[in-house]
């Protein structure tokens, strides 16, 4: 008489001898000892367990009903041997598969970017990140958090890897999460293997199949380290983007060099002295930010795609989405600037008469002070002088001479303005709000250095000519600068074949034949 | 240099190039598996199967569903993926590659 067990092996009850219990329980004890450093034991184990299910009920039948000790040393010897289910015959007999053996039993090289939920705040995207490189996760947060404070730029990065990053729900892919990092370390040493592997040749394939885990064969690992590297320098481009959008975009740092005690010219308030108004330049501006942050979006997701190979259907449409809103800022951009670049298209122009005055010299003397603005700021244009500019009005300097041949005996002086917009109408209308004071008193011109236009008119290429006709045997003393008519061999009075001309910037200094 | 080792690593190596080449043609559970292997005297213990099993798993070339059975317990019917027939037609290829080679030396040496 046996003392007998009931046994639950995969949802089917056993009524099982002690003996055989206590064997077959031995078995499962040395089986699992003897997987610890297989990847996937746990399943390895449980397949087993079933096998051993079905071969022990194909052992019952009506007049059976109990699995004897004498079954279970058949069903466990038709198994083997649980020391012998991984071969590892090979270890000891080359050198180079040791190596193979060694990298394999350190974990899973096949490894995998997962949500780790066990140490999550809110989906386990740090926490899967950290353990994906083996970081400490107070890095990772600090990091979101940084990103995040920084025009809130970790809030769709987070919900996008919240998004296409799987859950870690087996054991295995708890596994592959903590699997071997990969660094630059563990980047060189596959480099190295898939040179060896290529110098080996034709032993490729007895190498890829007697090593239990080499289905990465030589092409994929070449594969995958060109993919890491070019993900790293997606990445690495994002990020830099990231920083100058942030620095120069969002916030409101300055890039437009001005001079005085107000400083830098913002990206916006450039945009604003450009874009027609107020909608264009809110539409324009949304349209950048929408399309430049979902480039930069694009590029990282790209780039997290291809070190962590998420290439699962969310991470496609999360691409396409992104794609998708980018056009979209885009398209917005290119609508408002054709807009913008419509309204350069016509010139206009307008003269106002200064007057005559009959002498042998004219003397031009620069007006320095009348037009700066005292609440203003100035903006520095290369090396060409200033604007300045407060709420109502813009003030450039740079005002344009040119010289002909007076028809009678008396210096004739008028000014010309110019300005762009989309129809000459228009054009002309802006023109004749340009500003610009010029008054002859006895021989005398006295000219302002700079000119003034509203602000809300923009910046349309506005422009000042002063032009003067001089009599024969006069002359223009300007500056330092003596213009005398003999010199100008000007034939005609055609006002488009000048051959004399100059300019006066701001301070007052004028330049001869120097226009540009 | 054991005899025993070098015929169990030649065996292994063409162990998974079976496993991959009974599952192409239909589905199979791992009985199934090791009685084909058995009858072909590829393997003499049933355990081995297994772990190469959960690798080419975890490798995703192989994919498995559950199948209720009437006699026993629930069964796993494993089948190839899509990465699995492209590395199954690579070995294919590597395969008659090796066996043209070893054909031809051992031929030329048998002369």
């Amino acid at each position: 008489m046996k003392k007998t067990l009931s046994v639950n092996i995969k949802g089917i009850n056993f009524v099982i001898e002690e003996d055989a219990y206590e064997l077959l329980q031995d078995y499962l004890d040395r089986l699992e000892k003897s997987l610890k450093n297989e990847e996937g034991s746990q399943e390895i184990i449980e397949d087993v367990e079933l096998r051993i299910a079905e071969l022990s009920s194909s052992k019952l039948n009506d007049s059976k009903t109990v699995i004897e000790l004498e079954d279970i040393k058949e069903i466990l010897s038709a198994l083997g041997n649980p020391e012998d289910f991984i071969d590892d015959t090979d270890e000891e007999s080359t050198s180079s598969s040791t190596k193979h053996e060694q990298q394999t039993s350190n974990g899973p090289t096949d490894k995998r970017l997962y949500r780790d939920t066990d140490n999550a705040v809110i989906a386990g995207v740090c926490s899967g990140i950290a353990s994906f490189f083996k970081i400490d996760i107070v890095f990772i947060r600090a990091l979101f958090i940084v990103v995040f404070l920084f025009a809130g730029f970790g809030i769709p990065v987070y919900i996008i890897m919240w998004i296409i990053v799987p859950k870690a729900k087996t054991t295995i892919d708890r596994l592959r999460m903590r699997g071997k990092p990969i660094t630059v370390e563990s980047m060189r040493e596959e480099v190295e293997n898939a040179a060896e592997r290529f110098k080996n040749g034709s032993a490729k394939f007895a190498d890829k199949i007697r090593k239990g885990d080499g289905y990465s064969n030589t092409v994929s690992r070449g594969a995958r380290f060109i993919s890491v590297f070019c993900g790293l320098g997606f990445v690495f481009f994002g990020l830099i983007f990231l920083v100058i959008f942030i620095i120069f975009g969002i916030g409101s740092t300055e890039i437009i060099p001005v001079h005085g005690e107000y400083g830098f010219l913002s990206a916006a308030e450039f945009g604003e002295l450009v874009l027609s108004n107020s909608s264009d330049f809110n539409l324009f501006w949304w349209g950048a930010f929408v399309g430049i942050s979902s480039a930069i979006l694009f590029a990282l997701l790209v780039g997290s795609m291809l070190i962590f190979r998420l290439y699962n259907k969310w991470a496609k449409f999360s691409l396409l989405g992104l794609f998708l809103i980018g056009l979209t800022g885009g398209i917005i951009c290119g609508i408002v600037g054709a807009r913008t670049g419509r309204d350069f298209f016509s010139e206009g122009e307008g003269y106002r008469t200064v007057g005559s005055v009959k002498s042998l010299q004219l003397v031009v003397i620069p007006q320095l002070d009348e037009m700066s603005i005292k609440d203003g700021f100035q903006v520095n244009r290369d090396n060409d002088g200033f604007w300045e500019m407060n709420d109502k009005f813009i003030i450039m300097d740079h005002i344009k001479f040119k010289y002909i041949r007076s028809n009678d005996s008396l210096f004739h002086v008028r000014q010309y303005f110019s300005a762009r917009s989309y129809s000459n109408k228009t054009a002309e209308l802006k023109s004749e709000n340009i500003r610009h004071n010029a008054n002859l008193f006895g021989d005398s011109l006295l000219i302002d250095t700079k000119f003034k236009f509203p602000r809300k008119d923009k910046l349309r290429d506005q422009g000042v000519e002063v032009i003067i006709e001089i009599p024969e045997n006069g002359k223009v003393k300007i500056g330092n600068q003596i213009i005398v008519l003999d010199q100008l061999n000007q034939e005609d009075g055609n006002y488009n074949n000048y051959r004399e001309r100059g300019s006066m910037e701001g301070d007052g200094e004028y330049y001869h034949n120097d226009w540009d | 240099m054991k005899l025993e080792n070098t015929k169990a690593q030649m065996r292994k190596g063409i162990l998974e190039f079976c496993i991959l080449s009974i599952l192409e043609k239909k589905e199979a559970y791992p009985s199934d598996i090791i009685d084909t292997l058995k009858d072909a005297k590829l393997i003499v213990v049933e355990g081995t199967l297994y772990p190469l099993l959960t690798r080419l798993k975890n490798a995703e070339l192989l994919t498995y569903r559950w199948e209720e059975s009437t006699s026993g317990p629930p069964r796993k019917y494993y089948s190839l993926t899509k990465m699995g027939s492209a590395f199954l037609e690579e070995l294919n290829s590597t395969w008659s590659e090796l066996n043209t080679a070893v054909i031809k030396i051992t031929k030329n040496n048998s002369k």
